[in-house]
């Protein structure tokens, strides 16, 4: 079934992303790059498993924020985190932003601007490479907050057929 | 299978647990759980649900001996909007104390401790007053419960409830479309939103079945101005959907 075939594929790149942040001197873009796609295909496969349509959802990148923005009305998943609603509500309001953040890393969102996986131009006109740039979403991801979405994507994950 | 009700002590002075768990549960027919306070008030939350809790009994000072960033006040607070109803008292030796001062407490919901420790007589009574309190919350929390898992097919009742969730979950939720098309074992709504995203399908989400709710759920969001392209049949619904005989909740404040 495609569903279960994004969440495998997901879970296969947020373990690779763990072993290239484990990796030293690995640029933090390839992380990031693994990051985004954990989160594309997954929030692909939960509108796999919704019913939607394979070729539609191919061409989409934004399913996972969509998840995330209806996530607090989930029963499934407010029963599976132990949240009640309000909860979940707070909770998801607090990773949103930087959820859009690495949605928008993907090189189709980025409107030609900073990506995780191809260089780009600069309004100044510098060529920048993501290997060598400080993406401000790093240090997102660093805080309570980006914690707090990583254990989210994980958790997820981990139960993605309990939730969808 | 144990029926007695449960008071939830968060306290972070462990000799304070085992006086405070032996005067109430010496008093009312409930058990008392004690907590450390969790650094986070989402861990907090999460202990109520897990222990079912019918009332919390948080101290005030509870970052003395815990890696709690939040007071007792905040842990009311945030506990007061995640649980509405639960009873939540606060037991302090400090009550004009300047953390406490500004906020909007009830002196209900303000234990002095040494009336608390030394007065039988406040004791008792505040007690019983408590579990009179916990026994009417879990009975509203039951009802609502015994709806969901009595339904063995969608209710407009149900629906309803359901409905009225969404809008307090979401500001942005003006109005809720229940396609019943979609049948008696499975609910699917639009959602109106003016903070959806915009689209150019509509994609609904599927929910497993779960406790309180024991039907799958699709929801899909939509915006105000997609909504109309629905209804001109500009725009497609999934497969299966239609809005014939689909049943529209309004936001109770603007309806």
């Amino acid at each position: 079934m495609w569903a279960r075939a994004y969440v495998e594929q997901a879970r296969s790149d947020w373990d690779t992303g763990k072993v290239v942040t484990a990796t030293k001197g690995c640029a933090a873009c390839h992380w990031l790059h693994y990051l985004q796609m954990t989160t594309e295909k997954l929030g692909k496969a939960a509108l796999l498993r919704s019913g939607g349509d394979l070729e539609a959802i191919k061409t989409s990148h934004k399913a996972f924020v969509r998840f995330l923005r209806v996530a607090a009305r989930s029963p499934s998943l407010r029963q599976m985190l132990g949240y009640n609603v309000q909860q979940l509500k707070a909770y998801v309001d607090e990773v949103l932003p930087i959820a859009e953040g690495i949605e928008r890393l993907a090189p189709a969102l980025a409107q030609q601007g900073p990506n995780a996986e191809y260089p780009w131009e600069t309004p100044a006109g510098a060529i920048v490479a993501p290997a060598s740039h400080n993406f401000s979403v790093l240090e997102d991801l660093r805080k309570p907050q980006g914690r707090k979405l990583l254990r989210l994507i994980l958790r997820v994950l981990d139960n993605f057929d309990a939730i969808f | 299978m144990e029926t007695r009700l449960v008071v939830l002590l968060v306290e972070d002075d462990p000799d304070s647990v085992s006086d405070y768990k032996e005067d109430i549960e010496g008093t009312i027919d409930v058990i008392v759980i004690a907590v450390a306070p969790p650094a986070d008030l989402a861990d907090l939350a999460t202990a109520v649900n897990q222990h079912n809790a019918s009332a919390v009994i948080l101290d005030e000072l509870l970052q003395q001996r815990s890696d709690a960033t939040y007071l007792g006040i905040d842990a009311l607070e945030y506990l007061g909007s995640a649980f509405p109803g639960l009873p939540l008292d606060i037991l302090t030796n400090y009550p004009h104390g300047p953390e406490l001062r500004g906020r909007k407490l009830y002196v209900d919901n303000l234990i002095r401790k040494w009336d608390f420790d030394d007065n039988e007589a406040f004791r008792r009574a505040y007690l019983q007053k408590l579990y009179e309190r916990m026994k009417q919350y879990r009975e509203r929390e039951n009802e609502h419960r015994q709806l969901a898992t009595t339904a063995d097919a969608v209710t407009e009742e149900f629906v309803a409830s359901l409905a009225r969730l969404h809008f307090d979950t979401d500001s942005g939720v003006e109005k809720i479309i229940w396609v019943r098309s979609c049948g008696v074992k499975q609910i699917c709504l639009i959602e109106v939103n003016r903070t959806a995203l915009p689209a150019d399908r509509v994609e609904a989400f599927r929910f497993a079945p779960s406790k309180d709710v024991p039907f799958p759920l699709f929801i899909t969001d939509v915006r105000p101005t997609e909504w109309e392209r629905i209804q001109n049949g500009e725009m497609a619904l999934p497969e299966g959907w239609t809005l014939e005989n689909a049943l529209t909740f309004l936001r109770p404040d603007i309806s």
